[in-house]
């Protein structure tokens, strides 16, 4: 797996997080992980749009238009079942790596 | 997808996806600003720090675009394929629910799918797959011709220069034919069909033996052990299969013979084809003589020789070699035939022919349904009316209506193919012998694929008519007016389109009914010609002595002359007599050149012959009359003057018009150059020999007793016997193998048959052939009588305002019956002028097997128009019976 496969895989990972509570617009989305992470993870905005364009078409996230906070339309998403299992096997997944690599990096 | 969803969803799709992009893009822009203009940027700071947050906007705007139409296309695609899915469960359900529709068009359209399946199938089997040779487009028959006629077979010499030929073939083989030997080492010997052919004969065709080896150049030499070559299927009916049986030995005509090998399941062309090969064994003189012609050639073709081209280089050597022989005329050439046109011959044409057949009794049946449905969807037009307002487009109703009749063509397929399974398993049952590989017939890939185009062709023809009829633009009309106008398209007062289809099923009909009715007719003038002897209570059986024991002239006439007189002791015998040859039993024919003494003929000119070896007693046996003179009798042996009683048309040849009885005749004759001198002493009347379809061939009959020794190999030692019992000929078959069994317990006796079943298999194909083309013009007629019902029916369920008003009038039965014939007979009529100028074109294809009619017969044509007529009449009886009963007020009423 190439360093982009892994950032994408984890980007991927949060904003299914992100949606799993609750339908958010894109910005959302970023503020969302920046809060949970303490300001630690900001997720470019260049790069969360293909994201999400790409979960879509992959059926993981629905999208719908609703009224955002501006008073303005936004494409708000939500998280489908295929997504909430996507989510499920790469956090399973994501564990078990960081199960497996934090016995090498932290020993002496 | 949630139902809010999928609306929203089909609103976005309407939006164009850049737009979309754009819109989202600038939505985030918009609210990052304002966050950072609430923490206290200025405006146009916050705007800069907003683009410069983003990155790349281009590239991002255009990935997100590129996505976002690969979404929307996986969108449609999957929308599409919901859509055809809901169609195809539509379209079932549908048809479950009108039952009796479906019901009968699936009936009809599963009877035109199970016969054009099954003669597809039988076609497939017998002409177009290639046969299981080595290349086999290369293997070929080469014929001799002389003055432009193929003559029955070649002689050594022929063979050999052909061999020399190595620039046209790589191989050219021999075989003499199909004789019957006997085997003999079990309980009883029995008689089972071998070939001789030369070692080269099965590497013509390129297949390799699955056990052991074929024939080398050493086996076929004079004086080299006796080997054979088993076929599949002798291998497993006699030896079990057992896979030691190279090596075995077995006794052939007294002989031991080594089994070197054995052919794999595939060679088995036949069904009663032979069941070994053995080397043929040409001595040098053989291949060095024109001698006896008893070879029939097979050669395989260079690969980059055409047939024309080894036609005209075997042409030329035929040429040549007939100039080395005074004997015969220079008109010599070579005929070069696929194997293939010779292996099928008839059966290919007739195949096609029946196909043909079968084609309009599918157009016919199409015919029927897509009028059933026409009829049905003016029925739905309601249903179809509030989908177009729905805003389902002209197109999109179409292809639901086209992909209801698939459903419908769908489930008639499957069903026709099972259908087909079982005809076909029949068919290689029942089948008459003559068609070569009709057991090999299944339904196989090639087959499914066939159903299938037809499935798809069908729904077209049935289908597109009624859809495009169907969802015209009249239909909101249609809404505002209930649905229930009878000025809907299609429900009109003259409706062409139903009478279109109900014409041209007729004229189809007429077709197929013309051509039953023909080869009827054939099949009847053939079972009136006489055959020249009664076959009924006749027994047929074959003796074959084995080569050893029998093999000077003098013992073989002495087993035969001893048989003949314990067959005539035999108390169910009513009278016996031997002869070499059977008519009609489909054997070869053994002929000879007939030179009459008193006026000299050169061999050119004299007839071709068949002859026979008969005993005493075989006219009167066979009840073949003496027209003059007297028959053979016991006082003809070897030591008195060779005699010999000849056929009437024989006698009109030598001595038209002149008594015969008393003149000389050289024929027979083995030596050149030595005449061969034979009284008549008789003349009988004409035999038909191959068929009854074809004129006698003039024959000679001469007694057994005075064979030349020469001839006897030549006809295997074999006589028939023949026997006229009292009672059941096959109950006689016992104690003629006793009888037999007392001069000779090694002399064995084939089965044994009635003469009435051979004579009857010889017009087999004829009759199998009759019944098909009968049966498939019955079922054209019922269709079409069918058709004409429907649409009879429905002018009268659309009329029955109009009729019921009539009634309220005044007028009878018979005023309804003349505006029911008015409607009906006009379809009908046109319909029967069509079908018979279409009948003069398909009858001329039924040529080559008619026989007593001619295919133009006008009587023919006249009863299809009849009986076409009798049955529209009964067919319009049934609805117009039906108007009658109507009562007035109902039909006012209702309206």
């Amino acid at each position: 797996m190439t360093a982009t496969d892994r950032l994408h895989g984890t980007l991927d990972s949060l904003v299914l997080k992100a949606l799993s509570t609750q339908p958010r617009h894109g910005y959302g989305i970023v503020c969302w992980i920046r809060e949970r992470s303490d300001d630690a993870v900001v997720v470019e905005d260049g790069s969360l749009y293909p994201a999400l364009y790409r979960m879509e078409r992959d059926s993981w996230i629905e999208a719908e238009w609703g009224t955002s906070e501006l008073g303005r339309k936004a494409k708000f998403y939500t998280i489908t079942a295929k997504g909430r299992r996507q989510l499920k096997a790469r956090t399973a997944e994501f564990v078990r790596f960081v199960a497996a690599v934090s016995p090498i990096l932290l020993s002496a | 997808m949630t139902r809010i969803a999928r609306r929203l969803s089909s609103l976005l799709g309407r939006r164009p996806v850049e737009e979309e992009v754009e819109n989202e893009l600038a939505f985030h822009l918009e609210i990052v600003q304002r966050d950072l203009i609430a923490r206290g940027m200025t405006p146009d700071a916050a705007r800069a720090e907003a683009l410069r947050r983003f990155g790349d906007i281009p590239s991002v705007r255009a990935a997100c675009e590129r996505l976002g139409r690969q979404r929307e296309q996986q969108r449609s695609r999957a929308e599409l394929l919901g859509e055809l899915g809901h169609d195809v469960r539509f379209g079932l359900r549908q048809l479950g629910r009108s039952r009796g529709f479906a019901g009968t068009a699936i009936a009809t359209l599963v009877v035109g799918i199970a016969a054009m399946s099954t003669v597809f199938s039988v076609l497939e089997a017998v002409a177009l797959r290639p046969l299981p040779f080595a290349d086999p487009d290369r293997v070929v028959r080469i014929v001799p011709t002389r003055r432009g006629s193929p003559l029955d077979a070649g002689a050594g010499v022929e063979l050999a220069v052909l061999r020399g030929l190595d620039r046209a073939f790589v191989q050219v083989g021999a075989t003499a034919g199909s004789n019957g030997f006997t085997l003999s080492g079990g309980s009883t010997p029995i008689v089972v069909a071998g070939s001789r052919v030369t070692a080269d004969y099965l590497r013509v065709f390129g297949v390799h033996p699955m056990l052991g080896r074929g024939f080398s150049d050493d086996d076929d030499r004079p004086g080299a052990p006796h080997v054979a070559v088993l076929s599949h299927q002798f291998w497993v009916q006699q030896f079990a299969g057992d896979s030691s049986i190279i090596g075995r030995s077995m006794t052939l005509d007294g002989e031991p013979y080594t089994v070197v090998g054995v052919m794999s399941a595939s060679f088995d062309l036949r069904r009663y084809g032979e069941s070994f090969w053995i080397p043929l064994r040409l001595s040098q003189e053989q291949l060095g003589t024109f001698g006896h012609r008893f070879l029939l050639l097979f050669a395989r073709l260079r690969p980059d020789v055409s047939r024309a081209a080894a036609a005209q280089a075997a042409s030329a050597v035929a040429r040549e070699l007939a100039t080395r022989d005074p004997e015969h005329p220079v008109e010599s050439a070579m005929e070069i035939r696929p194997y293939i046109d010779d292996f099928v011959k008839d059966s290919g044409r007739r195949l096609f022919v029946l196909l043909g057949a079968v084609s309009f009794v599918m157009l016919i049946a199409c015919a029927n349904v897509a009028n059933l449905l026409l009829a049905r969807g003016t029925a739905r037009m309601q249903e179809l009316a509030i989908r177009a307002a729905l805003g389902a487009g002209r197109g999109r109703l179409v292809r639901q209506l086209l992909v209801e009749s698939l459903a419908l063509a769908g489930v008639s397929a499957i069903l026709g193919t099972g259908v087909a399974l079982l005809l076909v398993k029949w068919l290689a049952t029942a089948g008459p012998r003559s068609v070569p590989r009709l057991d090999h017939a299944t339904i196989d890939a090639s087959v499914l694929a066939f159903t299938a185009c037809l499935t798809v062709l069908t729904s077209v023809l049935v289908g597109l008519v009624p859809a495009l009829r169907i969802s015209a633009p009249q239909l909101e009309a249609t809404l505002r007016a209930g649905g229930r106008s009878t000025r809907l398209a299609g429900a009109g007062r003259r409706d062409p389109l139903r009478s279109l289809f109900v014409s041209a099923e007729v004229a189809l009909a007429m077709a197929l009914l013309t051509g039953s009715g023909l080869l009827i007719q054939t099949a009847v003038a053939a079972e009136r010609v006489q055959p020249g002897f009664d076959p009924k209570g006749v027994l047929v059986g074959r003796v074959i002595p084995s080569a050893r024991g029998y093999t000077d002239a003098a013992a073989i006439v002495g087993a035969y002359e001893r048989i003949y007189e314990t067959l005539k002791q035999l108390p169910d015998v009513r009278s016996a007599a031997l002869t070499s040859l059977v008519p009609l039993s489909g054997g070869g024919s053994a002929q000879t050149g007939v030179d009459p003494q008193d006026h000299h003929m050169p061999e050119a000119d004299q007839p071709n012959v068949d002859f026979r070896l008969v005993s005493a007693g075989y006219l009167p046996t066979m009840r073949i009359p003496l027209l003059s003179g007297r028959d053979i009798s016991l006082t003809d042996r070897s030591t008195t003057p060779s005699v010999a009683v000849i056929s009437q048309s024989l006698a009109e040849k030598l001595w038209p018009g002149q008594n015969a009885v008393g003149r000389r005749i050289d024929a027979l004759g083995t030596e050149p150059g030595h005449p061969h001198w034979l009284e008549v002493i008789g003349v009988a009347g004409d035999v038909h020999d191959l068929s009854l379809t074809q004129p006698p061939v003039p024959t000679l009959y001469a007694p057994f007793t005075q064979t030349p020794a020469v001839l006897w190999p030549a006809i295997q030692r074999s006589l028939f016997i023949v026997a006229r019992t009292n009672g059941s000929p096959t109950a006689v078959i016992s104690s003629v193998r006793r009888a037999l069994h007392e001069v000779d317990p090694s002399l064995p006796m084939d089965d044994g048959q009635r003469l009435e079943d051979l004579v009857a298999r010889s017009m087999a194909t004829t009759r199998f052939n009759t019944l098909l083309l009968s049966v498939l013009g019955a079922i054209a007629l019922a269709l079409a009588a069918g058709g004409v019902y429907g649409v009879v029916a429905y002018f009268v369920s659309q009329r029955r305002h109009e009729i019921g008003l009539r009634m309220a009038l005044g007028a009878g039965p018979l005023d309804v019956w003349r505006l029911v014939l008015h409607r009906g007979l006009g379809p009908v009529a046109a319909g029967a002028v069509v079908g018979g100028i279409l009948s003069v074109f398909t009858a001329r294809l039924l040529r080559g097997q008619l026989y007593g009619v001619q295919p133009s017969d006008p009587g023919t044509v006249l009863m299809a128009i009849a009986l076409l007529g009798v049955v529209s009449l009964v067919a319009m009886l049934l609805p117009a019976r039906q108007a009658m009963r109507v009562a007035p007020a109902v039909a006012l009423s209702g309206g």
